[in-house]
């Protein structure tokens, strides 16, 4: 059964960390279904309110420093799971200047806001 | 390529709830799920893109749009989501009954409880997603 990872960076902020989780976790959903592998969804009735259909999988968070980001990420990406990454190059201004940002960047200069991953149990305990 | 964009995200989030590793997972499900039942028209204006860095790294499918995190009351959420529904956008919501496994339940009693919601997100054009969020505040 596919399982979501969401690796945080601890040493921000809960508004900065929930933005970049957030956008990290729409782009690996929609990779997902573009690719005709969309995530299983449920739908919900609660009282008289039917809600929209829900993502049904189990979903871990961890929070790490921005190195052990940079280390799971790469860890990720060398095992073939689906990874989707946010860092501080993405951030402010226009998406022109984010994408100007992050080409004017080494990997190693990037610090990562968060990790989000998809896998089974399996190998995402090994990361 | 001008950089302008006509549409955003907005995420709401359920101020009194102070376990932020669950508030985390509950809005990346609530991300997951409108990225997941999007239109694939919808899931092209939401502008994924490959960010590729200095090393030719690709960091592929952030959206080029904007996402404002804002905070309510559960009826403030509520009021969010019904707004986003009667506009038509994409959205997508969890509630506290989602996260125990208490929803579908059969209702007893003469007026079932209203859900408690911890997370609202939603997606469309800026006119219309700032007509919905109403008295969310910003999540500074």
């Amino acid at each position: 059964m596919i399982k979501i990872l969401a690796v945080i960076n601890s040493a921000k902020q809960f508004g900065v960390a929930a933005n970049a989780v957030a956008h990290a976790s729409l782009g690996l959903a929609s990779r997902l279904a573009a690719e005709g592998n969309p995530l299983p969804t449920k739908e919900w009735k609660e009282g008289l309110t039917l809600h929209p259909p829900v993502v049904d999988v189990p979903i871990e968070i961890k929070l790490a420093d921005a190195e052990t980001l940079r280390q799971c990420r790469m860890n990720a990406r060398n095992r073939g799971l689906l990874v989707a990454d946010f860092t501080q190059t993405m951030t402010g201004d226009t998406y022109v200047e984010q994408l100007e940002k992050t080409k004017a960047a080494r990997e190693a200069e990037l610090e990562y806001y968060c990790v989000v991953i998809a896998g089974n149990e399996e190998e995402l305990k090994h990361l | 390529m001008s950089g302008q964009a006509t549409s955003k995200f907005t995420l709401a989030l359920n101020k009194k709830i102070e376990d932020t590793n669950s508030l985390f997972a509950q809005l990346v499900r609530a991300a997951l799920s409108v990225a997941t039942t999007a239109t694939s028209e919808q899931r092209e204006a939401m502008k994924f893109l490959n960010f590729v860095d200095g090393d030719g790294v690709d960091h592929r499918d952030i959206s080029a749009l904007s996402l404002i995190v804002m905070r309510g009351t559960s009826s403030e959420l509520k009021k969010f989501g019904d707004g986003a529904r009667e506009r038509r956008l994409g959205y997508a919501n969890v509630t506290q009954a989602m996260v125990h496994g208490n929803a579908n339940a059969s209702a007893t009693g003469a007026k079932p409880p209203e859900p408690e919601y911890i997370a609202v997100i939603a997606f469309g054009g800026k006119p219309e997603i700032e007509a919905a969020t109403g008295r969310l505040s910003l999540w500074r």
